[in-house]
């Protein structure tokens, strides 16, 4: 038996975890191997040093007064208070009943508002256009090309289609891509 | 009435161990503070008993609580403070002093309660919380490993090492943190 089982084993023996028949085993153990029962013995010395330095120190800090409730109802009371408050149907139905008053103000008060007239709309004078029209300057500082988008948009024709792209079979998203990115996998 | 009896369970529990308990937070907290963590010990218990009644026992249930107060004031402890009590008043000799000074005698000359309790305080963490599951709660190894959440083997293993240690500092002081 190795050092460490031995010392679980008188641990466990001094500490009254061990029950009968591992007790007997190892006490006619301990008398046949003198070592071990030197071992053993350490072992027990040192289990009770620690269990009565550790319980005189409690029981000189005093064990008197422990917290508990006192009086012959303090338990009624404690189980009064921990029990799970329900909710009662009428606080909800004060609830949504709040909250339906505050939908309908806000949708009275739109539908009032939405009655009252408008700010005063400007007459302009007869003639006059609403929208100042562009004088040929701006036209003349673009290039060939937007002068004549800006042409086409202005006469109402319509723009030439685009050439349209048709799908390749294998890859049917290829026409999204840009021609010059068709090549990437 | 259900809920009656179940807090009638609660009551029996807490009685049963209440002064068990206030020895384990001694034990880790010292006797200043061990009042306080039992009080937080039970209004835990009180607010979470709707959510455990009837799984389980009891017992367990309030040293887990417990460990977890422990604990948690461990870690709340302000910066600077010891890990172990060592506030104490100086402890009452102990009922078996005769038998205490003759190990004292056979295995060091500086054996003597004050300086176990002083290794016991350089221990682990893990080793210090089953030493005083086991010392000042007076709990099996069963009950130490409910109340950790751990196996039994554990429980033992820590305690050998947390023995072993204290002996061999008893046996050479100076060693160790």
């Amino acid at each position: 038996m190795d050092r460490d089982a031995l010392e679980r084993l008188a641990m466990d023996r001094a500490g009254g975890e061990l029950d009968a028949d591992a007790e007997a085993l190892l006490a006619a153990y301990l008398a046949e191997h003198p070592e071990a029962r030197r071992t053993a013995a350490e072992m027990e010395s040192a289990y009770r040093q620690c269990r009565d330095a550790i319980a005189s120190r409690v029981e000189a800090a005093g064990t008197a007064s422990p917290a508990r409730p006192a009086g012959p109802h303090a338990w009624s009371v404690l189980a009064a208070a921990s029990r799970p408050r329900r909710r009662s149907v009428g606080r909800w139905l004060a609830r949504a009943a709040a909250v339906l008053a505050i939908l309908g103000l806000g949708a009275g008060g739109g539908w009032w508002l939405g009655r009252q007239k408008g700010p005063e709309t400007v007459q302009l004078p007869p003639g006059r256009p609403a929208v100042a029209q562009a004088d040929e300057a701006p036209l003349d500082r673009l290039g060939p090309f937007w002068r004549e988008k800006v042409a086409t948009l202005l006469e109402g024709r319509p723009a030439a289609p685009a050439p349209a792209r048709a799908p390749r079979g294998d890859r049917p998203w290829s026409n999204l891509l840009p021609p010059d990115k068709e090549t990437i996998r | 009435m259900a809920q009656h009896h179940n807090m009638a369970e609660l009551e029996r529990a807490w009685t049963g161990i209440a002064g068990r308990l206030r020895a384990y937070f001694v034990c880790r907290a010292g006797p200043t503070d061990a009042d306080d963590l039992l009080q937080d010990c039970f209004l835990r218990a009180m607010g979470s008993w709707n959510g455990f009644a009837g799984r389980g026992r009891c017992e367990g249930w309030l040293w887990r609580i417990a460990v977890r107060t422990a604990a948690d004031a461990y870690r709340r402890r302000p910066r600077g403070t010891a890990p172990w009590p060592d506030g104490f008043d100086p402890p009452a000799p102990p009922a078996d002093a005769d038998a205490l000074a003759a190990d004292a005698g056979r295995d060091g000359p500086g054996a003597t309660a004050d300086a176990v309790w002083a290794a016991v305080g350089r221990l682990d963490p893990p080793q210090r919380e089953v030493m005083a599951l086991r010392f000042a709660a007076g709990l099996s190894y069963a009950e130490i490993a409910d109340a950790l959440d751990v196996p039994v083997g554990t429980v033992r293993s820590r305690l050998h090492r947390a023995i072993a240690t204290v002996r061999d500092r008893m046996r050479s002081p100076d060693d160790g943190p």
